[in-house]
């Protein structure tokens, strides 16, 4: 089959698929599977027809309307996947990876914080506040700051290194991202041991917890190594997404 | 014959599919093939349609999907293959016994028992 036939059947299931609220991998599935299913009516049809247009306007009739397609794709995706379809459209186009990473990491910070304000009102308004109200506070600090800061450099890493592996600064950028993670894993014990001591005033117990945090740092290697499996991935799906965006759908 | 359209088998679709993938594992085109021959050609149903209902008894874990391994003679497009669950199968009988019953009542309300 040469490339013009195959870019007008790519535009059909564009145009039945583009519309669908859906998760980019959900969305990816379904185009896959629609074009081998019209590439193969196609071809049949050709083979039958012997002529390349009207065996393109047999595939299109027998696949159907892509308008009513498109409305029937969208009541087969489950509630849970258009939740993450929205969360996904959260991600605003162009904007740099440090920058998204910082705005997720704040959102993640807040609602890490949201929960234990909840259960602290619930304590008060119950009668039963905590007897070591400093204690919760500090440890309701630690967490937050420590999440949102780990969230923060591994969406840092992942947006910038599958952003990078597409553009001609690869490297420097790469580069880039790979020492600021691993600079702020390494920050991230002696934060942590700061703001356990400031706040319980506990060297051996600040200690401890530090100790404990420059266990977990090591771990920073795999999850490095994870990452750049990851953003691997996301590059390809960043290249295959632009691809179909490109495709003109409007009749 | 008259042919039956994809408005009239829309509530049937999902029961249908089952019914073809009990001969064994397909992936879509050979699922319509399947319906195709079995309905003796008077089956018109729009193709696309059948991928909703395929996602739909999937998520319902009727069926189970695999991608196949390589694509064959189609340009970079795979096809998934479908197989029919322990689910999918007491779904099936179920939808049999509905059916019989739908025919039975309707049949007889209508005058033409089959």
């Amino acid at each position: 089959m040469n490339d013009v036939p195959l870019h007008q059947l790519r535009i059909l299931v564009e145009r039945a698929v583009r519309p669908v609220r859906a998760t980019m991998v959900r969305k990816r599935r379904m185009r896959e599977e629609l074009l081998a299913h019209l590439t193969a009516i196609f071809e049949e049809e050709a083979a039958r027809l012997g002529d390349e247009q009207a065996a393109l306007e047999r595939a299109a009739e027998r696949f159907g309307d892509p308008a009513e397609l498109a409305a029937e794709l969208q009541q087969s995706v489950p509630r849970w996947d258009r939740f993450l379809a929205a969360l996904e459209g959260r991600v605003r186009p162009g904007e740099s990876p440090l920058h998204r990473a910082r705005r997720v990491a704040v959102c993640i910070a807040i609602l890490i914080a949201a929960a234990p304000l909840g259960m602290l009102l619930r304590a008060f308004l119950s009668g039963n506040p905590p007897a070591d109200l400093r204690m919760v506070v500090g440890m309701w600090f630690v967490v937050g700051t420590v999440t949102a800061a780990l969230v923060g450099v591994f969406l840092a890493l992942i947006t910038g290194m599958s952003r990078a592996m597409g553009q001609p600064d690869a490297g420097r950028r790469r580069r880039g991202l790979w020492l600021y993670a691993m600079a702020s894993t390494a920050v991230l014990p002696v934060l942590h041991l700061l703001c356990y001591l400031g706040l319980t005033g506990d060297l051996a117990s600040s200690l401890i917890h530090c100790g404990l945090a420059c266990c977990v740092a090591p771990l920073a290697a795999l999850y490095v190594f994870g990452l750049a499996r990851f953003a691997r991935w996301g590059a390809d799906q960043r290249r295959y997404n632009e691809e179909w965006a490109s495709l003109r759908i409007e009749q | 014959m008259e042919a039956i359209r994809g408005d009239k088998l829309r509530g049937h679709l999902e029961t249908m599919v089952l019914a073809a993938l009990e001969r064994g594992e397909a992936h879509g085109l050979e699922i319509l093939r399947r319906l195709d021959e079995v309905g003796c050609g008077l089956l018109r149903l729009k193709e696309g349609s059948l991928y909703p209902a395929l996602y739909r008894l999937e998520e319902a874990g009727k069926v189970q999907a695999a991608w196949e391994e390589e694509p064959h003679g189609r340009r970079g497009a795979r096809r998934r293959i479908y197989r029919l669950t322990s689910k999918g199968k007491r779904e099936l009988a179920k939808g049999r016994q509905e059916w019989l019953s739908f025919v039975r009542i309707l049949g007889a309300v209508m005058g033409a028992q089959a």
